[in-house]
């Protein structure tokens, strides 16, 4: 699962950037790849949906499935914090890209706003590379480290463009499990990327 | 990024109610397989042939991968703790 993963992104990466690709289905690039992930959300919802044991893990944890959530936040959060010391840049800008969770679009857009355009386009390329990172390592945390684990990679991803992977890779109570988690963590973004810049 | 879920939980409420499409479970895989290879292609293909991406890449890659992937050693270890600590394994 994971070689296959991360081959996919690079032989699609390496198209791209070899210009096989003609920049008119390139514009549209954005359109296909929200249709496939609408078809395989849609796929992977019947598979979690038909299964009536995987939903048994809310029961089980219950209120205190969001401790996942909370956990993931906060982890990536010193993470981020500690690759900021490392970098020698300021803590609080590195919290901030950190604070993104992977979602991309928005954490550049909010910084940029709320602090400077560069602090924006290093959210945009750190949190796509949480993103692609999160899709490539998933199935090996799911393997050697835990399925459960395998929610925390993708942050905020978990919810729509990783959660076929956790699905695949860790099982489908995983999978609910990285629904929930990725939703809250959403909500989290637009709390705690203004709190680490304001 | 929410309107995305849509589906999902189209689907989600399709596998529920239906036995009978739960049952095609053994040709959803194969579909779920073949449009997870195209997405990550064509999400690999849309990133490669961005060029504000690839320029970034080149002035602050270092910072933005480390970044990345400290934020992903972190959240696993703090979901380690988490499910030893309160969720019991």
């Amino acid at each position: 699962m994971g070689p296959f993963v991360a081959a996919a992104v690079v032989a699609g990466a390496f198209l791209g950037h070899a210009g096989a690709i003609p920049p008119s289905l390139t514009r549209s690039l954005d359109t296909v790849t929200t249709l496939l992930l609408g078809v395989l959300l849609f796929f992977v919802g019947v598979q979690v949906g038909g299964n009536r044991q995987a939903w048994q893990v809310v029961q089980r944890f219950g209120v205190r499935v969001l401790l996942l959530p909370l956990a993931v936040a906060a982890g990536s959060l010193a993470g981020a914090v500690a690759a900021g010391a490392l970098l020698r840049m300021p803590l609080t800008d590195a919290g901030a890209v950190g604070a993104g969770f992977g979602w991309y679009s928005f954490s550049a857009v909010l910084l940029s706003r709320l602090h400077s355009p560069q602090l924006g386009a290093l959210a945009f390329l750190a949190n796509v590379l949480r993103e692609l990172l999160a899709m490539a390592v998933t199935p090996y945390v799911a393997r050697y480290i835990g399925r459960i684990a395998a929610v925390a990679p993708g942050g905020a991803t978990t919810m729509d463009v990783t959660l076929p992977i956790v699905a695949k890779a860790a099982g489908e109570d995983a999978a609910v499990l990285a629904f929930l988690s990725g939703a809250v963590l959403s909500l989290l973004v637009p709390l705690l990327v203004p709190l680490f810049v304001l | 990024m929410w309107i995305i879920v849509v589906p999902f939980l189209a689907g989600l409420l399709i596998g529920w109610r239906s036995t009978a499409i739960a049952r095609l479970d053994r040709f959803l895989d194969p579909l779920i397989l073949v449009s997870l290879f195209l997405l990550l292609l064509v999400m690999g293909a849309r990133l490669g042939s961005d060029p504000r991406v690839t320029a970034q890449l080149q002035e602050m890659g270092v910072q933005a991968v480390t970044i990345a992937a400290f934020a992903i050693a972190g959240s696993v270890l703090a979901v380690r703790l988490v499910l030893r600590g309160w969720l019991g394994g």
